[in-house]
C-alpha cells in the first residue's frame, strides 16, 4: 500500500488451518509477509530474537500476531502472558484466533490483555472475510506502535 | 436359630449393668477393709486401755505383797503390833484391789466416763464376791494347762451392747502365798476368824488360783467405725463412679470425634477425588470440542476453497486439499474411535489373572512389529520378568501403547533401540520401557499423559495413547509416569502396579 513491509507472525500449530490463513491473507494482499510458527516456544524465540531469529532483517518484528491458544511445548496463553509483560513487546496487537469457543480461554485471554478474541469460523466463506477484515483493520485502519 | 431381642436402650442399660455391679463389689470389699480395720484399730485400744488398768492393778498387788506385808510383819516382829492381828484391808492384796477399782470407777464416774468392770474370778474363793462363773472356771483351767497361753480375749454381748472382754491368770501361787492359802490351821489366826469358810485354803504352790478379767464397752466404737467405713466407700464409690463416668463420657466423646474427624477426612478425599474427575472431565469435553472442531473446520474450509477454485478454474491445488479434507475426515475418526475405547476403561473388565510378564511383552512387541520394522528399531526384552496378577488385555495395551509410543517419538535417531525392563528398587517392582529417542522435556513431563496432550504438533497419533496408558494403570491401582533427562537424551516410561500384584515367582 504505502510500500512500507507489514509483517504477521502467525502462530498456529495446524498446518491445514496456517495454510487457509496464509491462502486468505494472500488473497486480501494487506499483509507484504506473514511468518508461521509451529508452537510456542518458537513464537517467543522469534519474538525474542532468540535462537535464529536474531536478525531483525530477515526476521523483522511483526505488526500484527495471530496467537492460536492450544499450542505445543508453550501453550498460547503463556506466549501471551510474556508478550504483554514485556516492556518492549507490549504495544504489538495479538489477536487471539482459535477454534475454542471456551469462556475460561476468553476470560483468561483478556485477562492477560489479548487486543482481540475471534473463534475460527467453521465455512470457508466466514473464514475469508474475518481474515480480510482483521488484516484491513489492524494493519490498515489501526495506528501501528511501530 | 437365633431370635435378636435387642430393644432399642437396651445396649445402653446392658453396657451399665457392669459397671455397676463392679462398683457395688469394690464398694462392698472397700467398706469390709475399712470396717475391720477401724475395728481391729477400735478393739487395739481398748485392749490397750483394760492392759493398763491390769498391769497398774498388779503393781499394786507387787507393792502390797513385796512392801507392805514385809514392812507389817517386821513392825508386829518388832512387838509393835499384836502378834495375831490380820485385817483384809491391810492384807489382801485382792481385797484391796477390788477396793480401790470401785473408787476408781467412781472417779471414772464423775468425769462423765463409763465404768470399767473389774472381776478377779477365783474356783476356790475366800470372799464369795470373787467366785469365778462356769465360763471363768474353764478358763482359770485353760490357763493351768496351757502356760504358753498368757491371755484370753473375746467380744462378747451384756445387755444388748457389744463388749471386749479380756482375762489373764493371776499370779501363780507360792510358798509365800500358803501362809494364808494353805492349811486353815496354819493362818493368821485373825484371818481364821475373819473368814471361818473353807474357801480360800488348801491350795497348791505352782498354780494359778484365780484370774482377772475386765471389760470395756466397744459399741461406740464399732459404730464409728461402721459410719466412717460407710462413708469413706461411700465416697471412694462417689469418686469412682464419677471418674468411671467420666472415662465413659470421654470414650463417647472420643469415639464420636473420630467418627466424625474419619467422615471428614473421607468426604474431603472424595470431594477432592470428585475435584480431580471433574477437572478431568472438564478437560476432556473442552479437549474434544477442540479437537474435533480442528478438522471440521478444515474440512468445510477447505471444501469451500475447493469449490471456489474449481470454479476460477484454478486446479493445481485442488488435489492437495482434497487430500487435507480427507485427512481431517480421518483424524476425526481415529479421534472418536479413540475416545470410545478410552470411554470403556472405567472399570476393569476382564477379571485378574496370573500373567507371565515376558509373554504379554512378546505378544505386544509382534503387535508393533510393522512399525518396527518402519523404523527399523530393536527391542530388547529383559528375560525373567516377574508375573504380575492383572487384566492381561488391559496391560497389554498398556505395553503396546508405551512400545508404540516410543517408536513414534524416535525422532532422527539412527539407531532406534528400545528397551522393556524390571526395576525392583525399596521393595517396589517398577515396569519400564526405555528409549533412545527425542525424550521429554522436564516441563511436559507432568502433562504428558493428560488426555490429547500431544507434545509435538507435526507427530503422528491422536494424543490419547498415553492417556489410556493412566487409565489403564490407575484402573488397577498402580502409578505412571516417565523419566527423562530432556530433549535428545531418550526417556523412559515407568509403570508400577501395587505389590499385592506381584506373584511370588520363586
Ligand atoms: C496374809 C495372808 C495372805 C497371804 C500371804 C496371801 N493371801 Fe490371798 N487372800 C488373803 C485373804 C484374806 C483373802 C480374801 C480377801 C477378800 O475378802 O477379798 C485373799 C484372797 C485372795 C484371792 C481372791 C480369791 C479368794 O480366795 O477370795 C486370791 C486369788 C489370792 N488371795 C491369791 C493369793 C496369792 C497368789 C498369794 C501369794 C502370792 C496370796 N494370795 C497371798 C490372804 C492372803
Amino acid at each position: 500500500m504505502n510500500g512500507e513491509p507489514l509483517t504477521i507472525l502467525l502462530v498456529e500449530d495446524n498446518p491445514d488451518h496456517a495454510e487457509l490463513v496464509m491462502r486468505n491473507m494472500e488473497d486480501s494482499q494487506v499483509a507484504n509477509r506473514i511468518i508461521h510458527v509451529e508452537d510456542g516456544e518458537a513464537a517467543l524465540d522469534y519474538l525474542f530474537g532468540r535462537a535464529g531469529y536474531a536478525d531483525r532483517n530477515s526476521f523483522p518484528l511483526p505488526h500484527l500476531m495471530l496467537l492460536d491458544l492450544r499450542l505445543p511445548k508453550i501453550d498460547g496463553l503463556q506466549v501471551l502472558k510474556e508478550v504483554k509483560t514485556n516492556a518492549a513487546l507490549k504495544a504489538l496487537p495479538v489477536v487471539v484466533l482459535t477454534t475454542s469457543a471456551a469462556e475460561r480461554d476468553m476470560a483468561m485471554a483478556y485477562e492477560y490483555h489479548a487486543n482481540s478474541y475471534v473463534t475460527k469460523p467453521v465455512s470457508f466463506e466466514e473464514f475469508s472475510k474475518l481474515l480480510g477484515d482483521l488484516g484491513f483493520y489492524w494493519l490498515a485502519w489501526n495506528k501501528r506502535p511501530w | 436359630m437365633s431370635i435378636d431381642i435387642s430393644l432399642p436402650g437396651f445396649g445402653r442399660c446392658r453396657r451399665f449393668i457392669m459397671p455397676v455391679v463392679i462398683t457395688t463389689i469394690i464398694m462392698i470389699i472397700v467398706a469390709t477393709v475399712i470396717y475391720n480395720a477401724l475395728s481391729a484399730f477400735f478393739i487395739k485400744d481398748a485392749e490397750y486401755k483394760i492392759k493398763n488398768v491390769l498391769l497398774s492393778h498388779r503393781g499394786l498387788h507387787s507393792y502390797i505383797q513385796k512392801v507392805m506385808h514385809p514392812a507389817f510383819y517386821a513392825a508386829r516382829d518388832a512387838g509393835k503390833v499384836a502378834q495375831d492381828y490380820y485385817s483384809p484391808k491391810i492384807f489382801s492384796s485382792s481385797y484391796i484391789v477390788r477396793n480401790i477399782h470401785s473408787f476408781y470407777n467412781e472417779e471414772l464416774k464423775k468425769a462423765g466416763l463409763p465404768e470399767i468392770y473389774y472381776k478377779m474370778a477365783s474356783d476356790n474363793p475366800r470372799n464369795p464376791v470373787n467366785r469365778a462363773d462356769a465360763s471363768e472356771t474353764t478358763l482359770i483351767r485353760m490357763f493351768n494347762d496351757n502356760r504358753d497361753i498368757t491371755e484370753f480375749r473375746k467380744i462378747i454381748m451384756v445387755g444388748g451392747s457389744k463388749y471386749l472382754y479380756y482375762a489373764i491368770p493371776f499370779l501363780e501361787t507360792n510358798s509365800s502365798c500358803i501362809r494364808c492359802h494353805g492349811k486353815r490351821a496354819d493362818a493368821p489366826q485373825g484371818l481364821q476368824a475373819l473368814y471361818p469358810g473353807e474357801g480360800g485354803f488348801n491350795e497348791k504352790t505352782g498354780v494359778y488360783r484365780a484370774i482377772e478379767s475386765i471389760r470395756v464397752p466397744i459399741s461406740d466404737e464399732i459404730t464409728t467405725a461402721t459410719v466412717l467405713a460407710c462413708s469413706i466407700s461411700a465416697g471412694f464409690v462417689a469418686m469412682f463412679m464419677l471418674f468411671f463416668f467420666n472415662r465413659r463420657l470421654k470414650v463417647i466423646v472420643d469415639e464420636k470425634t473420630s467418627t466424625l474427624e474419619a467422615e471428614v477426612v473421607e468426604r474431603k478425599s472424595r470431594e477432592a477425588d470428585l475435584e480431580i474427575k471433574n477437572a478431568e472431565l472438564e478437560r476432556f469435553t473442552y479437549t474434544v470440542s477442540h479437537d474435533l472442531k480442528s478438522p471440521l473446520i478444515t474440512i468445510k474450509s477447505y471444501t469451500g476453497s475447493i469449490k471456489k477454485d474449481l470454479s476460477s478454474g484454478r486446479f493445481d491445488r485442488i488435489e492437495k486439499d482434497l487430500e487435507r479434507v480427507s485427512a481431517a475426515g480421518d483424524k476425526m475418526a481415529v479421534l472418536l474411535d479413540s475416545l470410545l475405547e478410552l470411554s470403556r476403561i472405567g472399570q476393569v473388565i476382564h477379571a485378574l489373572e496370573a500373567v507371565d510378564m515376558n509373554m504379554l511383552v512378546d505378544d505386544a512387541v509382534k503387535n508393533v512389529a510393522g512399525l518396527l520394522q518402519e523404523k527399523g528399531a530393536k527391542i530388547v526384552v529383559q528375560p525373567e520378568l516377574p508375573t504380575v496378577w492383572c487384566d492381561r488385555q488391559r496391560i497389554g495395551e498398556v505395553i503396546q501403547n508405551l512400545l508404540e509410543n516410543a517408536l513414534k517419538y524416535m525422532g532422527e535417531q539412527s539407531k532406534p533401540h528400545i528397551l522393556f525392563g524390571v526395576r525392583r528398587e525399596y521393595g517396589t517392582t517398577t515396569f519400564f520401557v526405555q528409549d533412545n529417542g527425542i525424550g521429554v522435556d522436564e516441563k511436559y513431563q507432568q502433562n504428558i499423559f493428560g488426555l490429547f496432550n500431544k507434545l509435538d504438533a507435526g507427530s503422528v497419533g491422536t494424543g490419547i495413547g498415553l492417556a489410556l496408558v493412566k487409565r489403564i494403570v490407575e484402573v488397577h491401582g498402580g502409578t505412571v509416569w516417565v523419566e527423562s533427562e530432556g530433549l535428545g537424551k531418550g526417556s523412559t516410561f515407568c509403570f508400577r502396579l501395587p505389590d499385592h500384584n506381584l506373584k511370588e515367582t520363586q
